[in-house]
């Protein structure tokens, strides 16, 4: 059990360290450390990351948009099937077109 | 409260207040230097704001121990950050114990020994004459959690002294 005599033995030991860090204290001044502002370096390059990241976004998705649809190459779009013949029947103007009328007997 | 006055309430506390920043802070002396000048320009930039409903010294050694305690958060994630990008982290310097007085520097030791509360409790008792009810203001607990600490602080603290008192002289 702690008694009355260690409280005084405590207290003159801490006393002795008190001195000593006491006594190599640094003088009163008041001036920012660097430790407060470890952001001012760092903060700026991630926003401007962050700022490039959101352009190159943008830019991609507008840019995607506003591009009209490719045309296809001519092979594809001049392609005929080797059975294509077999449709040429008689009348097949009559499929292709929407008929008028007046204009033409289709009975004919 | 205005600013010239505040500066005077700090200035007055100085020396007092570097004690406390270098037990929070490990007995660094680097660190300590830092803290306390963050934990001043808190203060006097209105981050902190002495309500005066407690002493000035209480209010003080409250906002050193937090900010003592931000600046380890910090270094802490600074040192995993430096993992992460395999860099090596810049080596604490070398404390000041070779210079002191065999029985501080024993009391140095014996102190790095016991729970940081009871720690705590025992330096704002015993190196800053404060009592148990302003330490527990400090610290921001219930008086009678203070007093358990205290006591058993007390015990381990004498304890691990013997223990030194053991070692020095076998």
């Amino acid at each position: 059990m702690p008694s009355h005599d260690d409280d005084a033995d405590l207290r003159a030991i801490f006393g002795a360290l008190r001195h000593h860090e006491q006594s190599r204290a640094p003088e009163f001044t008041i001036e920012p450390p660097a430790f407060s502002r470890p952001a001012r370096g760092l903060a700026p390059r991630i926003a401007f990351a962050f700022a490039l990241i959101l352009i190159v976004i943008v830019f991609a998705t507008t840019h995607h948009r506003a591009l009209p649809p490719a045309p296809p190459p001519d092979v594809v779009a001049n392609w005929k099937a080797p059975t294509d013949f077999l449709l040429s029947t008689p009348q097949i103007e009559l499929l292709k077109d929407t008929p008028r009328f007046g204009e033409r007997n289709v009975m004919r | 409260m205005e600013r010239s006055e505040l500066e005077r309430l700090v200035e007055e506390q100085h020396q007092r207040s570097f004690g406390w920043a270098l037990a929070c802070c490990g007995r660094n002396y680097d660190d300590a230097e830092e803290v306390l000048q963050v934990a001043y320009l808190k203060i006097l930039d209105g981050r902190a704001r002495f309500d005066e409903r407690s002493a000035f010294k209480t209010f003080l050694f409250s906002v050193i121990r937090h900010t003592a305690l931000e600046r380890f958060r910090w270094k802490r994630a600074k040192e995993r950050f430096a993992l992460i990008l395999h860099q090596p982290v810049p080596a604490e310097p070398p404390d000041q114990a070779a210079e002191k007085s065999e029985s501080a520097a024993q009391l140095e030791r014996a102190l790095g020994k016991i729970a940081n509360r009871q720690r705590e409790v025992l330096e704002l008792v015993f190196y800053h004459d404060m009592t148990i009810e302003e330490a527990a203001l400090t610290l921001g607990i219930a008086t009678g959690t203070a007093r358990v600490h205290y006591e058993r602080g007390k015990k381990q603290l004498l304890q691990r002294l013997n223990e030194e008192n053991r070692i020095a002289f076998a």
